[in-house]
């Protein structure tokens, strides 16, 4: 049973169509890279999934229910920028995803921050961008979701930083969930992904393994894309 | 879900308003003193002016927070990138407009009792150090009140809940109209601000011009002297005050439900963050 489903699945705005009749389904256990150049529509998707957003046309269930107040009880989201209030400390953020999720663990949460010396008592605004974005990605990591839904999660941050999220990704997420991570910088993330969606202009170009792409093509995913995407 | 949204929305004000409270109130305790001692010589006039002021700034930066906490609470909280964490909450939009639009009606009542905390610890103050006997210039007043408490009937007490139940409903309606005017705002994406203002300049418009065509139609004022030429118990709600004051609470409930359903839809189906 797929936990994500999305069945003729179009997003327009206006005139501008973002989305074209997008076609998915991903299975629990897999890390899945959602792969394009800007302005394909990965965050659109994923938006659509988080239900940000709600599609023109098609259909959508995640774990066979409509995106809603109930799917985002299992869906860990991270957005693709700065999104926790500034005023809020650490600790108080911690005790508000426990508040509202069942499935977060503190104690993860905790060894992380720790590991990584940020001090909880202080409030977001006076963490650097780095701890900032690292502390965003530890509350989404956190919770024993069953899908994670992680927008550009390396791209803002410096190469020692990517290591670690790329990571604590792998090494947290639980092996009945799916990952589905949107990013444009595929060489970081690649080595971490047993499939890989192309998008482009909307559509959906390729859905597949990712060993099975390389050893299709004789290259690596990252390669591949580049031909697939040359300008 | 909706306790749990509250606290967090009673967070965010408390850390702003409550020190603001706390700064009126000795505020006004120290215009009280220094008034005072103006007024027993033994500080200078030009104090007179300056403690009044500082209080009066006070005042006026209760009021302005509170207004400007009201409209980031939806604006930054809701629509702003913040709008990504509470959008991703397992709540539905009904219980997020339920918990900002409760704990604004709160916050500004307890604003205005703030207000009349202060003003009385001002007066008390005074009193205090007048030199008169306290309990002479206290003790009338309140032997009014005493006296008025005494002749209130039950028909009036159910009046004066209704009075009440008036106010809060026009407080939420004035509320949910603004949040109303910033959700169809935030679809302007480069003028989000300006979209807010002529979306909430629209709203007053579209209600002056359905107030006047009832109103000129006549059919309100019929059908409510209909209603009000039924016989009337003069205690108990049906009491031509206190029905009036429901027919009020029933007409400004159907507008609020109207810019709340509004605020739902375009948080709902058409949400556009930052």
């Amino acid at each position: 049973m797929a936990l994500i489903e999305c069945k003729d699945v179009s997003k327009n705005y206006g005139s501008t169509v973002s989305l074209k009749q997008v076609n998915l389904s991903l299975e629990a256990g897999r890390i899945v890279g959602l792969l394009g150049p800007n302005g394909s529509g990965k965050t659109t998707l994923i938006k659509l999934l988080e239900h940000l957003l709600v599609p023109t046309s098609g259909l959508i269930t995640l774990n066979e229910l409509a995106p809603g107040a109930k799917t985002k009880s299992f869906v860990s989201y991270l957005p693709d920028r700065d999104f926790l209030p500034d005023w809020m400390k650490v600790n108080d953020l911690i005790k508000m995803y426990k508040d509202f999720y069942d499935d977060f663990d503190e104690k993860i949460a905790r060894e992380m921050l720790n590991s990584l010396h940020i001090d909880c008592t202080k409030s977001i605004k006076k963490l650097s961008k780095g701890n900032r974005e690292k502390v965003q990605l530890i509350l989404t990591m956190s919770r024993q979701a069953k899908i994670y839904l992680l927008d550009e999660p390396i791209a803002g941050v410096d190469p020692a930083a990517r290591d670690y999220i790329l990571h604590t990704i792998v090494s947290h997420y639980n092996e009945n969930a799916v990952v589905l991570i949107s990013t444009h910088l595929i060489n970081d993330v690649e080595s971490i992904l047993d499939e890989v969606v192309f998008l482009k202009e909307g559509e959906v170009v390729l859905h597949e393994n990712a060993d099975a792409l390389r050893e299709k093509t004789g290259m690596s995913v990252d390669e591949y894309f580049r031909e697939v995407f040359k300008c | 879900m909706l306790g749990k949204l509250l606290k967090y929305e009673m967070k965010m004000f408390g850390r702003i308003l409550l020190p603001l409270y706390g700064l009126l109130i000795a505020t006004s305790v120290i215009t009280g003193l220094s008034l005072s001692a103006v007024m027993n010589n033994v500080l200078d006039e030009y104090l007179m002016a300056f403690m009044p002021i500082v209080y009066g700034v006070i005042l006026v930066a209760v009021g302005v927070m509170t207004i400007v906490l009201l409209i980031n609470s939806f604006y930054k909280n809701l629509l702003g990138r913040e709008g990504y964490l509470m959008f991703s909450l397992p709540v539905s939009t009904n219980k997020l407009i339920s918990a900002k639009l409760i704990s604004n009606v709160i916050w500004i009542i307890l604003s205005v009792l703030a207000f009349i905390i202060s003003a009385s610890a001002l007066a008390f103050t005074m009193i205090a150090l007048s030199g008169e006997d306290p309990a002479m210039i206290i003790t009338p007043p309140f032997e009014e009140i005493a006296h008025t408490l005494s002749q209130v009937t039950p028909t009036m007490v159910i009046n004066i809940i209704l009075g009440i139940v008036v106010l809060i409903v026009i407080m939420a309606l004035m509320i949910i109209r603004i949040y109303a005017a910033m959700a169809i705002g935030s679809q302007w994406n480069e003028h989000r601000i300006i979209g807010s203002i002529l979306a909430y300049g629209g709203f007053r418009i579209a209600e002056a011009v359905i107030m006047t065509i009832l109103g000129m139609t006549g059919y309100a004022s019929h059908y409510i002297f209909a209603l009000l030429n039924r016989p009337f118990d003069m205690d108990g709600v049906a009491n031509p005050f206190g029905f009036g004051l429901l027919i009020m609470i029933v007409g400004f409930g159907i507008v609020a439900a109207i810019y709340w359903f509004v605020t739902w839809y375009f948080l709902e189906k058409r949400l556009n963050l930052e």
